[in-house]
């Protein structure tokens, strides 16, 4: 499912693009109120699936990368420890769902495996961070609503690649 | 070619993945966060886990001796002129206190278990 | 696709529900315990953000300690000194609890009498397991027992030659005065508890508020299980401060009229709109034994009470199931 052929104008502003995207959307999720610590909607990693699934691991590794940094830019959180415990979960999701494609899945049972491993990535660097156990017992709640929100950002992913692949061939 | 939004196995891996944190959800709900006995006393206030068996304990008068057992506690010895600490026997339900006033020492159990939800929890006894 | 997303999305749905109610649920009623008035005080809170609700209970403690500083029976205290002056002035808080301590002696006969300082101090039961005084020390200390002697006016108090003790009232009294401090800090579901003497206010939260009713005679057991509505629900109990000596048992309730510890009852719960009122009431109902202890209870309105007799029967005023709408017999 490679992408070669050129719609918007090459590799650069593709992910450009999709950095862009994903920086924007995890810059405004920081501003959403969440019930659990850390919780994000995960909205962001729309543009990190679709980079994985038509451009390979190497550009979903950028454009997660790019959303980390570009995200805590925005956010003003750069280096803080919100933002590193987004650069591990965002790792962990990248490899998760650059797997998970190898898979006969779709975006939604892709992404959610993502999110999940997100979530996972997420506990334990705040565990480490905060030198306790005791935030595993935040797991499950955090599970369920990232799995929720892993399959709202498959349907997304999906209409992003939509737009961004279109059927008839570029003329 | 365009990725798939959905296949067969995206509902089996979603499904798969809520149930296991339901599970979780069951497992962390069960256990406590720092279930054990509470030991308040001069000195301070700490959990004493379970099983911990003989815990000395200071106060103004001398040692007060407390026994952790498995699901629960009691003042063994104190050098109170009542002895009503030692006469309390075992606390093992949430909400009953074994207290030596003179010595300042209080003994409770606490954690998930406590002040819960089952039929012997009180909040409270009057006494 | 659609067919997918009818399964999907349901199980989204129910993850999402199940993850918000788990996140709703609310927090832990916050405890804080200190000693103090003699005894083991517990001060619950919930519904609120735990600072503040330590915040509050902090308050509660120091509105306990401020009462106890001023009307403990023990050298230095205001109390202390007017016994020792045999009377004098008095402040505002002492004259309100001596007042109120006075009206229920009057009410209750003598049944209830603020003036046991020297019976208290001849029987001496803090102090561990003594062979009981001889009968002529109990009458010379009863001669300096009589709620009738005390004149409180507006410059202050003589004593008649008694020796006040506040005890049986002054800890309803700072109980009240800490459920204030909790309420005045914003605090709507809280339970004040003084060893074993509670005040009750709304709710755990989630659910009503679960009290225990001491059983007499079973430490592990509860003669009751209720949930009271706001008040106080004070219980006096000869297991409480007593010892065992030759088979008898010697404990800290002692009838002002005879000057022996009262034998009628093993203990006596009393519910009602304030701890001060409801502490005084426990002692007296005590004193009078189930027959008339029960009639007095009824005669108050807004109380209802719990009495074990000496021979372990169970009598309660009528409305008492009124008290806890889900009384459970345990």
């Amino acid at each position: 499912m490679r992408w070669e052929g050129s719609h918007a104008g090459g590799r650069p502003a593709r992910l450009g693009l999709l950095i862009a995207l994903a920086g924007a959307v995890q810059a405004f999720e920081a501003l959403v109120p969440s019930p659990v610590p850390w919780f994000r909607l995960g909205l962001g990693n729309a543009p990190v699936l679709v980079a994985l699934c038509l451009g390979g691991l190497g550009e979903g590794a950028w454009v997660g990368l790019g959303k980390v940094l570009v995200g805590g830019l925005l956010s003003g959180r750069l280096l803080s420890p919100g933002f590193f415990l987004s650069l591990g979960g965002t790792a962990a999701a990248v490899a998760a769902m650059g797997a998970a494609l190898r898979l006969p899945l779709g975006l939604v049972g892709v992404s959610a495996l993502g999110a999940q491993a997100h979530a996972l990535a997420q506990l334990a660097a705040a565990g480490v961070l905060l030198r306790t156990q005791a935030v595993w017992s935040l797991a499950p709640l955090l599970g369920l609503l990232s799995v929720a929100s892993g399959v709202l950002t498959g349907l997304a992913a999906h209409a992003l690649a939509r737009t961004l692949t279109p059927t008839r061939p570029s003329p | 070619m365009r990725p798939r939004a959905f296949r067969w196995w995206d509902a089996l891996v979603v499904a798969g993945l809520v149930l296991a944190n339901l599970a979780a959800l069951g497992a962390v709900a069960g256990r406590g966060p720092a279930a054990g006995v509470e030991i308040v006393s001069p000195a301070g206030t700490r959990v004493v886990p379970f099983g911990a068996g003989r815990v000395e304990v200071e106060g103004p008068l001398g040692v007060t001796v407390v026994d952790v057992g498995p699901d629960g506690a009691r003042v063994v010895s104190s050098p109170c002129p009542l002895q009503i600490c030692v006469r309390t026997g075992t606390v093992r339900r949430p909400g009953r206190v074994a207290a030596c006033v003179p010595n300042r020492v209080a003994v409770r159990v606490v954690g998930r278990k406590a002040g819960g939800s089952g039929v012997d929890a009180v909040d409270a006894v009057g006494r | 696709m659609s067919r997918i997303v009818r399964w999907t999305l349901p199980l989204l749905a129910l993850g999402l529900v199940v993850a918000y109610a788990a996140a709703r649920r609310p927090a832990k009623p916050v405890t804080e315990t200190r000693f103090l008035m003699g005894t083991l005080v517990t001060v619950t809170v919930s519904g609120m953000p735990e600072a503040d609700a330590r915040a509050a209970a902090s308050a509660a403690f120091d509105a306990m300690e401020a009462v106890d500083r001023e009307m403990a029976r023990r050298p230095g205290t205001p109390l202390w000194e007017l016994n020792r002056s045999g009377g004098g002035p008095v402040g505002t808080a002492t004259r309100e609890v001596l007042g109120a301590a006075l009206a229920w002696a009057r009410r209750t006969r003598g049944a209830f009498d603020p003036t046991v300082g020297r019976l208290l101090d001849l029987w001496d039961i803090p102090s561990g397991p003594h062979p009981p005084p001889p009968p002529d020390e109990v009458d010379a200390a009863l001669a300096h027992v009589g709620w009738g002697r005390v004149r409180l006016g507006p410059a202050g108090a003589d004593l008649g030659g008694t020796e006040v003790d506040l005890g049986g009232i002054a800890k309803g009294y700072a109980i009240d005065r800490a459920a204030e401090a909790l309420r005045a800090r914003g605090a709507r579901g809280f339970i004040v508890n003084a060893g074993g003497d509670l005040y009750v206010a709304g709710s755990r939260g989630d659910r009503p508020w679960r009290i225990g009713i001491q059983h007499p005679r079973g430490p592990q057991e509860f003669l009751r299980v209720v949930s009271p509505m706001e008040g106080a629900l004070v219980t006096s109990g000869d297991y409480e401060r007593s010892y065992e000596w030759q088979g008898e048992r010697i404990h800290h309730i002692l009838d002002p009229r005879t000057g022996y510890p009262a034998r009628g009852c093993r203990s006596v719960t009393v519910w009602a709109p304030t701890a001060v009122d409801a502490d005084a009431l426990a002692t007296a109902a005590f004193v009078l034994g189930p027959e008339d202890g029960l009639a007095l209870l009824e005669r108050q309105p807004g109380v209802e009470g719990l009495l074990v007799g000496s021979d372990g029967a169970v009598v309660e005023t009528p409305g008492f199931s009124r008290v806890a709408p889900g009384v459970r017999r345990r």
